[in-house]
Order: C-alpha cells, then structure tokens, then sequence
C-alpha cells in the first residue's frame, strides 16, 4: 500500500504528468477554436471547456477526450504536489514557488468563477429601471406567488432540473407549501409556438389550441427560444397542462387555496440588491461612419432609498455589491437617427473577480525574483577576472 | 493478489456505473424548487391573468404579430428590394416576410419556412390548387412545372387563376390568381407566396419577379 501511494504521488509530482497536461490543454484550446467554424461559442466552451470528458469527431470517427475541466484539476493538483510540497526548498527556488503558487491561485480563481459565478445582462431604454438581470444562456421555470401590491414570493427550478426531460418522461417538482406540484416534460432548446392547424404536426401534445414546434438548435445560443411541456397537479389528482415557452410576454395565472400563482419558462434571473435607471445613453460614431467610437450609459443607482448618479462605459464599470456591470452593447442595430436606442449592461457577479489580477501580481513577483537572481549571479560571473 | 484483483474489479464497476450514469444523459426525476425569494420587480410588473394569445403574442385567429414573430424575424436569413407601391407589414405567425402588394388590400405577398419539409413540395403544391378550387396536380405535372432561381438555389413556380378559397376555405371571391414559388433546402420548406386578383396581379407580376430577384442572405 505504502509502495502504491509513493507510486502514484510520484506520477502526480512529475514534470512528464506537466507536460502532458499542457499539451492536452494547447489541444484543446486548438480543437475548440476550430469547432467554432460551425458551433456557437457557448456550446463549444460547455463542450471543451467545462466538461471532464469529451467526444471530438475527427470525420466520423469519435475520439474521447478529457475536458479542459479535468486536465486543469489535474494540473492543480500536479502543482501543488509536485510544484510546491514537494518541490526542493531554498534560495535559488524561492521565485519558482512563489510562481507556482501564483499559478494555483489563478486555476483556483477558474474553478470559483466556473462554478459560484452568475453572469448575465440587464437592457434598459432610457427612463427605464430594472432590479434584476438575466442570463444570456440559461432558462429556469419560475413559480410567482402573488403577493401585496407589486411584491412576488418566487420560487425557481433550475435548467438542470429538467433539461434531460426532452421526452414523455417527467421531472416531478414540489417546492416548501405548494399545495400542487408539477411535471415537467418536452424540453426543447429551441422551439417555436404556433395555433394548431391541419398542417401543424408536433410531437408535443397540443394544449388549448397551440402546439409546441421544437426546432433546429440555432449556433449561437442567445438566439434559442426554449420550450416546456408542464402539467400542474392536484392532491386530488386534478391535471392542467400548459405549454411554456422562452418568448412569452406573461406568466400562465392560476388559484390554487385563495393564492394566485403564475408559472413561466425564462432566462434565469438574479436579483440585484439595488435598482440601476439609465438616465442618458450616449453614442459617438466613427467620422462618417455609422460604426460606434464610444458609448456610454448614465444611470441612478437607487437603494435605500438613495440615489447617486454613475457613468459606465468602456473599462469604467460599475461595482457594487460584489456585482460589476460592464457597458456591454446597445441596439436596435438597424436603428435610424432619431430611433430610441437601448443600452445593455453585462452583469458579472463573481467571487473571484480579482483573482486573476492577484495571481498575475504574484508570478509576476516571483518570476521577477528567480530571473533577477540568475541575472545577478550571471552579471557577478562575467564581472571576475578570468 | 487474489483481494487486490477483486478491489480492481469492484472499483471497476463503482467507476463505470457512475460513467454510465453521467452519460446516460438522466437526471433525478424529483427535484424540489430553490427555496421561495420575495421581492418586489423593478421596471417589469408581472402581468396577471393573461390570456394565451397575449402570453405567446399569436391567437389561434393568426392575426397578432411579436412572440413568434420576434423570434422569426431574429432569424429571417434574408434581405430584399421593396417592390414600389408595396407596403412591408409587421411579421406574423408563418409570415416571416408580409407584404401588401401595391398596397391593396386583399393582395398580399408573404414568405414562410416550414421545418421537417413541410409535409413535402407535392402536398403544398396541392394544397394552393386547393385554396383556388383547382384540382390537384398529379406528380408528372407538378415534375413538369418550371423554377426560377430563389436565394441561389431552384424553387417551383406555380401560377393558378381560379376561385379563392381561403386558406380555409372560409373566403370566396372570383377570378384570383396565386403565384408562388416553394423551394426545399435541406430539412425546410421555404415558400414565396402572392395572392389577390387576377388584374392586379398580371399588373404586378413585373414586380414579383424584380422581388425573387432581390432576395439575398444576411451577410
């Protein structure tokens, strides 16, 4: 046992293990590029990036790889075992670990912004306000529960919950006081809703005269319009099923026990802990060019019952609140002088944001500390007589 | 030698039962709802009580635009040259081009895209003999008809007088005229589609063919 273990910290502390985990990871960063001739760049990320293991086709012929998710833990680990614990210690390495632990501190900072990071975007005319943003990427079904004048109790299930549901199997969901639960089935990425008619065929069961028209998943993820079959159930075992769909203007209403609920499929949501109003949006063009040079958005932050007034723009963002919120595009694209034009607002919140630049600081220093000292033992060398 | 061979195959099997589970694709099939939030919406007031047609921006009467229609226009692969006189309406359900031609009223011009063929180019071309109260085409005629270049690729063109039907057959008025085109790319059928009276069209058929001309892919 005591052989096995050396056996296996020896492979994992070895520089051949290094650069074998560099080189898948240059492979994949090359594969991946390659995919986006004809993948969006979500898919291909999900694919490659954030997956432990991965099928490539080369022709026809599949070809399992492991994801960047697992090459990358394993070069953590790599790392620190063999860059750090048991690395030999002493002036002339000091820099090197300092490097090395500059290096774990930024895989670190990938891990956290992969898995406790929420991004998304939040779209504003001007005099508009919005508390919320959402992601560019994700649905989720929201349950609303009507409350005192404007307020909602909401309850969310996740994308993850139900997007394996794409056939007649259900995902049962309940949530804390639910007098009903629900079944979720038909998941469609992307899908059309349409009245049905003679020509009008879908695999879906048609629900109040409209049919659920699952369509060819577009490349670029942001232009899918998910889709769901849901049916809410009764203790009793009353059913009432209902289409759901990404593109819909209004949450289906219905009472159960004197409380009025509302049930919706969209992009997933983030409450942001302050409102943001886009008082003034600016564009400069280009000299007689309709490109845009710069622009930039005015908006109040009102929270508390305060307000205080922030320019976002190009590498101005906003941070507050562990949020940050980027001047990230505007639109309509085909607007003429004169049109009313939007402002989007990227919204990042995640725990590692200043991470990367911490760990950068940190090899920074201690490349700077192993190179400065060869240069000094090199410039003492030359410097004695012969 | 004996117990570490039955380690390595229990683990095997640990290893592979949880490979094939997360490549199966399944999740658990009861899940419980993240605990409930309470706040109050900034900017987006939750409208109650909608009704179908005002949840998907379509009634089952086809006559509301936005919804499917937004989702359709995103997509619309193309551009094209308005015909003068012609009037470019907002998109509606299967209309993912509406037109008014010569800005008469009951002229109208419209393209749509059906997913998984479309039930086929012979039962859609039947299907207008139809809406004129033609009698359908039999498949050497239908084989027999011309085509003209559409988006770079061949589309059937048909040309019909008869009496409108409607589409369903729900509308009557005399000496109408149907001039299409249907063109099958891949899993999709595409259709470029003009109907109104016989006059307007024979007076518009100039600008029908300058309007298939024009078309071109979003760049």
């Amino acid at each position: 046992m005591q052989r096995t273990f050396e056996r296996v910290l020896a492979v994992l502390s070895s520089l051949g293990l290094s650069c074998v985990l560099l080189m898948l990871l240059a492979l994949l960063t090359w594969l991946g590029t390659l995919e986006q001739q004809h993948t969006g760049l979500f898919e291909v990320q999900r694919k490659y990036f954030e997956s432990l293991v991965l099928i490539h086709h080369v022709g026809s012929v599949p070809v399992p790889l492991p994801g960047a998710a697992l090459v990358l833990g394993l070069l953590f680990v790599n790392l620190i075992v063999g860059g750090i614990l048991r690395m030999r210690r002493g002036v002339a390495t000091f820099g090197v670990l300092i490097t090395h632990v500059g290096i774990a501190l930024l895989i670190v900072a990938g891990l956290i912004k992969l898995r406790w990071s929420d991004d998304g975007h939040v779209t504003l005319y001007e005099g508009q306000a919005s508390n919320t943003f959402q992601s560019y990427h994700h649905w989720e079904v929201a349950l609303l529960e009507k409350l005192d004048g404007a307020r909602v109790r909401e309850s969310v299930v996740p994308q993850g919950a139900f997007t394996w549901a794409t056939g007649d199997e259900a995902v049962r969901v309940s949530g804390a006081a639910w007098p009903f639960t629900l079944e979720l089935r038909h998941f469609a990425a992307n899908a059309n809703i349409a009245p049905k008619g003679p020509m009008v065929q879908s695999s879906v069961p048609a629900v109040d005269g409209y049919v659920m028209l699952p369509a060819q998943v577009e490349a670029e993820n942001e232009a899918n319009l998910a889709g769901l079959h849901a049916t809410i159930v009764d203790p009793d075992g009353a059913r009432r099923e209902l289409l759901l769909w990404g593109a819909t203007r209004a949450p289906f209403t219905f009472e159960r026990d004197g409380r009025t609920f509302g049930l919706e499929l969209r992009r997933e949501q983030f409450v942001m802990p302050f409102t943001v109003r886009l008082m003034d949006f600016e564009k400069e063009d280009h000299p007689r060019m309709a490109m845009a040079k710069s622009f930039s958005s005015d908006v109040a932050v009102l929270e508390d019952g305060s307000s205080r007034n922030v320019r976002i723009e190009m590498n101005e963002p906003l941070r507050a609140h562990g949020l940050v919120l980027y001047q990230a595009s505007w639109g309509p694209s085909n607007a003429r002088p004169g049109d009313p034009l939007f402002s989007t607002l990227a919204v990042v919140r995640n725990p590692a944001d200043q991470h990367p630049l911490i760990a950068c600081i940190v090899i920074a220093v201690g490349m700077l500390l192993h190179f400065g000292r060869k240069l000094v033992r090199h410039i003492r060398t030359q410097a004695q007589p012969a | 030698m004996q117990i570490r061979v039955k380690c390595s195959a229990r683990a095997a099997l640990v290893v592979g039962a949880m490979l094939a589970a997360a490549c199966s694709g399944q999740g658990p099939r009861e899940v419980v709802a993240a605990p409930a939030v309470e706040y109050e919406p900034v900017g987006k007031p939750v409208q109650w009580n909608a009704s179908d047609a005002q949840r998907f921006g379509v009634s089952a009467k086809d006559f509301a635009p936005a919804g499917a229609s937004a989702h359709g226009a995103a997509t619309a692969p193309y551009e094209y040259e308005l015909p003068a006189g012609w009037l470019a309406l907002p998109p509606a359900q299967f209309r993912e081009l509406n037109l008014r031609v010569a800005g008469a009223d009951n002229a109208e011009c419209y393209v749509t895209t059906l997913g998984g063929g479309g039930g086929g180019l012979a039962p859609n071309v039947n299907r207008w003999c139809g809406q004129l109260k033609r009698e359908p085409l039999s498949q050497a005629q239908i084989d027999a008809l011309p085509t003209v270049t559409w988006l770079g690729q061949p589309a059937v063109l048909l040309d019909i007088e008869g009496e409108w039907g409607g589409m369903s057959g729900d509308a009557s008025a005399k000496d109408w005229r149907l001039i299409g085109l249907l063109q099958v790319s891949g899993d999709k059928l595409r259709t470029l589609k003009m109907t109104g009276p016989r006059e307007l069209l024979g007076r518009e058929l100039e600008n029908f063919h300058k309007l298939v001309a024009s078309f071109r892919a979003k760049s």
